[in-house]
């Protein structure tokens, strides 16, 4: 039943806090349920298109998607988490521990809540460059079983000066075919566990579904507060079993 | 296609997929097989939404392009499938 835990409380920190549940999935499974690393990154990535579905459904509705742009674009994404996940199999855990501990780490600091900040200016980049970003989220998102939007939506935004509003919902589209792309290879391996998969999805589905109905009661500061702190502790956690294993 | 035809494949993709993978945990009819199916219908579904948002492209070469990419993610889901 722990998977199922796991995935409610990725789901429901993912639709309160508006990140992906990768950051909380791929942790939860490795230290509450006890599963190796790249299982956990392969349950993570299918949970991840359950998630993406879900929201991109509403997201479609709404015309809010930026389809020229995640079609002209996708591919670069996909093919980073394809060749992730092919080379996932020959990376040893430890420099993945590291990078995941690094990566909640960076997280937990720009996450934290600040009472001014500087927003920055959108500024046109040249298209092989935001190719190579791309390639790089994808990179990112096989690698480590997280979806990428924090990649993502700096990149639609800031690069492609598209509006913020509507790159968080073509990255929330564009993360469900990247990590249905890194999934495909894992499952391939036999490194997602169906039984255990299907568990953290439906946990996850529960998780968002309560949460939006919740989410208007709850201060989304302290919210935020304990969020990081919750990471950076688990981020430390990532880091010291990756020294330990080296 | 439009973007609420699009919404309707994603809800109707996502309701047959948790569908399938309760049906399995709760151990109906072949418990096994509907958990894979589940699991096929949900990963297949970016895909295939893939390829139906790309007929929404004025763009051609984009059109193809989206086209080209939900082929080959497909070709590459079937090729798992029969290993």
């Amino acid at each position: 039943v722990a998977p199922a835990f796991v995935g409610f409380a990725a789901g429901a920190l993912g639709a309160l806090l508006g990140v992906g549940g990768g950051v909380i999935l791929v942790p939860g499974l490795i230290f509450v349920a006890g599963l190796p690393f790249t299982t956990a990154v392969g349950t993570s990535l299918v949970c991840i298109v359950a998630t993406s579905i879900g929201a991109s459904a509403v997201n479609f509705r709404r015309e809010a998607v930026g389809l020229e742009l995640a079609l002209e674009f996708q591919f670069y994404a996909a093919a980073g988490a394809v060749l992730a996940g092919l080379s996932a199999a020959v990376i040893p855990a430890p420099p993945l521990y590291l990078a995941f501990g690094l990566l909640l780490l960076t997280m937990a600091y720009y996450m934290w809540p600040r009472t001014s900040s500087v927003v920055p200016t959108p500024k046109s980049a040249r298209n092989a460059t935001v190719a190579g970003s791309f390639l790089g989220a994808g990179l990112v998102s096989g690698l480590l079983g997280v979806g990428g939007g924090v990649l993502n939506v700096p990149i639609l935004h800031l690069m492609l000066r598209v509006p913020f509003q509507r790159a968080v919902a073509t990255s929330v589209y564009m993360i469900g075919v990247t990590a249905a792309s890194g999934a495909v290879v894992y499952l391939s391996r036999g490194d997602v566990d169906p039984r255990v998969a299907a568990l953290a999805l439906l946990g996850t589905l529960a998780g968002a579904g309560i949460a939006a109905l919740l989410g208007k009661h709850l201060g989304q500061r302290w919210l935020k507060i304990g969020f990081v702190l919750l990471i950076s502790y688990v981020g430390a956690r990532m880091i010291a079993r990756g020294i330990n294993t080296f | 296609v439009n973007g609420p035809t699009l919404a309707w494949v994603l809800v109707v993709c996502e309701t047959i997929a948790v569908l399938a993978l309760a049906a399995g945990l709760l151990g109906v009819g072949a418990a096994s097989g509907a958990i894979s199916l589940g699991l096929i219908v949900l990963v297949a579904t970016p895909y295939a939404v893939l390829g139906a948002a790309a007929l929404r492209l004025r763009d051609r070469a984009r059109r193809v392009a989206g086209f080209g990419l939900a082929t080959v993610l497909v070709a590459l889901l079937g090729l798992v499938l029969a290993a």
